[in-house]
C-alpha cells in the first residue's frame, strides 16, 4: 500500500514537472532570444549564442 | 379591517421607516455618494448612451437615424457570420480545456504529500502570469511563424514536410490559435480550483477515506461535486472571455487569413476603429451583451450546485 502510494506521488511529480517545463518553455525562449542580435537569432535558431548581446536591455 | 386595508395603513409607516433609516445612516450614504456618482458617470452613462447609438449611423461626428438598420446590417455581414462560427469552435475548445488541464493540475498539486513541493509547483505555474499578455501573444506568433519554434522542432524531427505558416493557413489558423498557451494550465484557473479543493473540510475527506473512497473514486464522488461552484464560475468566465476577447486575434492574425480567425469582438473593433461605424459597433456590442447574459443564465441553471457542507 505504502509502495503504491509512493509510486502515485512519483507519477504526480513527473506529470507536474513535465507540464511545468512545457509552461515555462516559451518564457525560457523569450529570455534566450532577448540576449541575441537578429543575426544571431537567425543563425542559431532556439539555442543561446555568444557573445551575449545586452543591446535590447540598454535600449529599453 | 381587512388585510389589504391594514397593509395600506402600514405603508406610509414603512416608508417613513426606510427614510428615517436612511437619515440615520446619512453619513455612510454621503461617503458612498462620490463613488456612486463616478460609477454612474463613467460606467453606466456610457453604457446607457450606447443603447441610443445602436439606432444611428454614427461616425464620431455626424449621426443619422437608421432605426434597426444596424441590426439588419449584422445579418448581411459575412465577416460577422464567419466570426460566429469561429467563436463557437473556440468556446467548445476553451471550455474543454478549462474543465480538464487546470483541474487536473490542481488535483495533482492538492494530493501531493509534501507542503514544500505544493508551494513550489504553485509558484512555478503562477510565474508566467507576470508576463504581459501582449508579450505572450507576440511570443506565440514567433513560435507559430514559418521560421518559428514549432517548425524548427518539426524539421529537427525529420518532419519538414508538414511545416507551414500555421497562422497563415486558412484551414489551420483557428486551431493554431486554440494551441496558444499550450499546455493550457492557466494559473488563474488552477488557483481557483485549488482554493476550492483546499476548502473541503478535512472531516469529509476523512469520512470518505474511512468509507473506502480512494483515488479516482474519491475525486469523482467527493471532490468534484464539492468544487462545482468553482467549475461553474470558470465555465462562465471562459464564455465571457472567449465571446468578448479579441486581443490575441488582433495581435496575431488580425482576423485573417480572410476571416478564418475573425471573432465578434474583433469585428466590433474593426467596425469602430477602422470603418468609423460606431453605431454598428455598438449594435454588435449590444447583441454580444445579450448573448453573454443568456448563456450565463443557461449555464447557471445547468450547473446548479446543490452541494452544501
Amino acid at each position: 500500500m505504502a509502495g503504491r502510494r509512493r509510486l502515485q506521488q512519483l507519477g504526480a511529480h513527473a506529470l507536474l514537472s513535465a507540464l511545468l517545463l512545457l509552461t515555462l518553455v516559451p518564457f525560457a525562449l523569450m529570455l534566450i532570444r532577448s540576449f541575441k542580435t537578429f543575426a544571431q537569432a537567425m543563425a542559431t535558431g532556439l539555442l543561446p549564442a555568444l557573445p551575449i548581446h545586452y543591446g535590447g536591455y540598454l535600449r529599453a | 379591517m381587512s388585510g389589504l386595508a391594514v397593509d395600506r395603513a402600514r405603508a406610509p409607516e414603512r416608508r417613513r421607516g426606510v427614510l428615517s433609516r436612511v437619515y440615520e445612516a446619512r453619513l455612510l450614504y454621503l461617503m458612498v455618494l462620490p463613488t456612486m456618482v463616478l460609477v454612474g458617470l463613467f460606467q453606466w452613462y456610457p453604457l446607457l448612451s450606447g443603447l441610443g447609438y445602436t439606432l444611428y449611423r454614427y461616425d464620431g461626428f455626424r449621426s443619422t437615424y437608421v432605426g434597426l438598420g444596424n441590426f439588419e446590417q449584422m445579418l448581411r455581414d459575412p465577416a460577422l457570420k464567419a466570426s460566429i462560427g469561429n467563436v463557437l469552435t473556440l468556446v467548445l475548445a476553451r471550455v474543454a480545456i478549462v474543465l480538464t488541464v487546470p483541474l487536473g493540475v490542481a488535483l495533482l498539486i492538492y494530493h501531493l504529500k509534501s507542503e514544500r513541493w505544493r508551494y513550489w509547483y504553485r509558484v512555478g505555474f503562477v510565474l508566467p502570469m507576470v508576463v504581459p499578455t501582449v508579450v505572450v501573444y507576440l511570443l506565440w506568433s514567433w513560435i507559430l511563424e514559418y521560421e518559428g519554434v514549432v517548425n524548427t522542432l518539426l524539421r529537427a524531427l525529420g518532419l519538414g514536410g508538414v511545416t507551414r505558416a500555421w497562422l497563415g493557413d486558412a484551414d489551420l489558423a483557428l486551431y493554431a490559435m486554440v494551441a496558444v498557451g499550450f499546455p493550457w494550465v492557466g494559473a488563474f484557473n488552477m488557483l481557483i480550483y485549488l482554493a476550492g479543493l483546499q476548502n473541503i473540510p478535512g472531516e469529509i475527506q476523512d469520512a470518505a477515506t474511512t468509507d473506502g473512497a480512494v483515488g479516482l473514486r474519491k475525486v469523482w464522488s467527493i471532490e468534484l461535486p464539492l468544487i462545482l461552484g468553482q467549475l461553474r464560475l470558470l465555465v462562465i468566465l471562459t464564455f465571457i472571455s472567449v465571446l468578448e476577447g479579441f486581443e490575441p486575434f488582433l495581435i496575431m492574425t488580425n482576423g485573417g487569413p480572410g476571416t478564418a480567425t475573425m471573432v465578434p469582438g474583433l469585428r466590433l473593433y474593426h467596425a469602430a476603429i477602422n470603418d468609423f461605424e460606431l453605431g454598428y459597433a455598438t449594435a454588435i456590442g449590444l447583441v454580444l451583451f445579450f448573448a453573454l447574459f443568456a448563456l450565463t443564465l443557461i449555464n447557471m441553471r445547468l450547473l446548479r450546485s446543490d452541494v452544501h457542507y
